[in-house]
């Protein structure tokens, strides 16, 4: 009696010891395990941190113009060399990540905010209502994605936009062309997920429907959204610097990483001033590929059934 | 006449399929007075589970339909009540346990948030406030620690302890009325047992009426004062417990009681009934029962019998007592 007693208490205190992990605990601590995921996190870190601080402590002005100095070589004045304009290279590199960074950012978030809206809500009521999202989805996604960024870059051109306010229209298209793939994915997991018996348990508490939709429908589908939105940053950098690149996203003196790269469209600069090109391409392969592992990471790391 | 919680008077529900019209729930009344427990007996398929959720009208639509009669929850039609006032009884006067604990708690937030949503949905309290009363619930359905399993995931619980949260969940609001729906059906025997002990006890605690979905007659022995047998959308028989084992009337409920095994006493061969429920679509003419029954004379084959009164509060829908009911 006595001895059963005690292992009672003892069972007491071990399950006192035990400690609840949340899903997003657990996910973070298989992520962590996953060294590839990691670099890539560490990457991307790095390169927020130096784009979003790196202007601050830098002594030059990201426009100012020293003729006196044009196409510098990389020198322990200017670290990476100056441009045509004599701009130091460096600081406008770092200030065109924060644009690129924030075009991928905040175009994502267009991205899943439409997406994920219309899809929980097409997935949820079906009939009518998911007919017609559904058709606009396709709508959407039959549209050419270039010629028409192309257009729009044409018309910005047309309409005198100043250059600083450009990334801001490009953050809004990229993000409305790019949600009817999202869109589709959430609407297919809320379909198979509000037939679940605790949706009929949700309804049976009486919920309201914006509540099932939002609050017991949405954290369900939180994994596919993460991951595909994850994977959606590092393509709108891409789509972004490509639509610069060809003069049509953001323009001088504002810089972007796309922009800058095409600063030297001639083979001239290209073979004879490397320092102007190399370090925004560099950027916008490091930022593309450790968003893209981080994508793959989570989707792992979210994942129940995989085990690293 | 003491006054009913619950009055089901002549519910149709109906689904509208491409074969046809399918009546799940067909011409069925009954009563159910505070604090008291009443059984719905069958076979899988006979309409138990339809007509607790026409009571909570759940029922999904298209192509599913309540055709007619009427649902009085405390003198209130429900079928005519709107979304709103709907939303304020459910989980609040009615709360349903389900069948299946394992997939009704969603994965995603803990047992403890799943319970103070709907403490907080229905008594206008602050978290805290709910949290504690929650936290208090899982203590009162017998979970240790309940500290910790309120943070727990529904997936770190074993079968018998998320059927005791999904209790806790369905008392949290001091409902008048409870629908178990084959509340022990996933659950081994000891367990079980625990959860028909716990639900009387919690019966007895908030005097909550419970209407029992099952098929398992033990249970109905164990807990039910009234028992309701159901045969393919239709009541068949109905009495109060003690007369329904005692003195089994409708050839189906005799079977369904003689194909139970019975504690020391060998048998070869379990009695079963033969043949099988009839096909929604295909219902045979007269009793649904005939095709199956062993006593089926030929008026059974013909005519449809209503359910009408043998005994006093022993009703039963047969030709063979025909003598009995006009003697009533």
């Amino acid at each position: 009696m006595e001895s059963k007693l005690q292992s009672g208490n003892q069972m007491e205190k071990k399950y006192e010891d035990e400690v609840v992990m949340s899903p997003a605990k657990l996910a973070w601590k298989k992520f962590k395990k996953n060294k590839i995921a990691m670099t890539g996190l560490i990457i991307l870190v790095i390169i927020l941190l130096i784009s979003i601080f790196g202007p601050i402590l830098s002594p030059y002005n990201m426009a100012a113009i020293d003729l006196t100095n044009t196409t510098g070589e990389p020198s322990l004045v200017h670290l990476l060399g100056t441009d045509a304009s004599g701009r130091d290279n460096l600081t406008r590199v770092m200030y065109a990540g924060r644009i690129s960074l924030a075009v991928g950012f905040f175009s994502v978030l267009i991205q899943v905010v439409v997406g994920v809206g219309l899809g929980v809500i097409a997935g949820y009521y079906g009939g009518i209502i998911d007919s017609i999202i559904m058709r606009l989805v396709d709508i959407f996604s039959c549209l050419p994605t270039l010629p028409i960024l192309m257009m729009i870059g044409a018309l910005m051109l047309d309409l005198k936009v100043r250059p600083e306010n450009k990334m801001y229209f490009l953050m809004l298209i990229i993000g409305l062309l790019s949600w009817p793939g999202l869109c589709r994915l959430v609407r297919g997991e809320i379909l198979s997920l509000r037939e679940k018996e605790y949706m009929q348990a949700a309804e049976a508490l009486g919920l309201k429907d914006s509540r099932k939709m939002f609050k017991h429908l949405l954290p369900n589908t939180a994994a596919i959204i993460i991951v595909s939105a994850a994977l959606g940053v590092g393509s709108a950098i891409l789509t972004e610097s490509g639509l610069s690149f060809l003069g049509l996203g953001v323009t001088v003196p504002t810089p972007s990483w796309g922009a800058l790269v095409q600063s030297v469209s001639d083979m001239d600069s290209l073979q004879s001033y490397p320092w102007l090109w190399i370090p925004a391409g560099i950027c916008i392969l490091l930022t593309v590929v450790s968003v893209n592992l981080i994508g793959d990471g989570l989707r792992d790391a979210l994942d129940p059934k995989h085990n690293i | 006449m003491a006054e009913y919680l619950l009055q089901v008077k002549n519910l149709k529900t109906y689904f509208y399929t491409d074969e046809g019209v399918v009546k799940a729930v067909d011409d069925v009344s009954f009563n159910i007075k505070q604090g008291e427990t009443l059984a719905i007996v069958g076979e899988s398929g006979c309409g138990k589970s339809i007509t607790a959720m026409s009571i909570m009208k759940l029922i999904p639509s298209p192509p599913g339909k309540i055709e007619g009669g009427e649902i009085k929850f405390k003198g209130k039609d429900i079928i005519k009540l709107s979304d709103e006032e709907l939303r304020s009884l459910r989980g609040n006067k009615i709360s349903v346990i389900f069948q299946e604990p394992m997939t009704s708690l969603n994965p995603v937030f803990s047992i403890g948030d799943q319970i103070e949503e709907s403490i907080m949905l229905h008594k206008n309290i602050s978290k805290v406030e709910a949290k504690k009363q929650a936290i208090e619930m899982i203590k009162t359905v017998g979970i240790p620690r309940p500290e910790i399993i309120a943070d727990s995931y529904p997936h770190e619980l074993s079968g018998g302890m998320k059927q005791r949260a999904m209790i806790a969940m369905a008392m949290a609001c001091d409902p008048e009325l409870l629908l178990a729906d084959e509340p022990t059906t996933a659950l081994d025997v000891t367990i079980q047992a625990q959860i028909l002990e716990l639900m009387k006890a919690l019966q007895k605690k908030f005097n909550t009426a419970i209407l029992l979905i099952t098929h398992d007659l033990g249970v109905v022995a164990e807990t039910a004062d009234y028992v309701a047998v159901m045969y393919a959308g239709k009541i068949v028989e109905e009495a109060n417990v003690f007369e329904l084992f005692k003195n089994p009337s409708h050839p189906y409920t005799i079977g369904l009681l003689k194909s139970k095994p019975i504690i020391n006493k060998q048998q070869d061969v379990l009695y079963s009934i033969p043949g099988q429920v009839p096909s929604p679509h295909h219902m045979p003419k007269g009793c649904y029962f005939n095709p199956r029954c062993e006593k089926a004379i030929e008026k059974c084959r013909q005519e449809q019998p209503k359910l009408s009164e043998i005994n006093s509060g022993h009703k039963v829908a047969c030709w063979l007592y025909e003598k009995e009911m006009e003697a009533k």
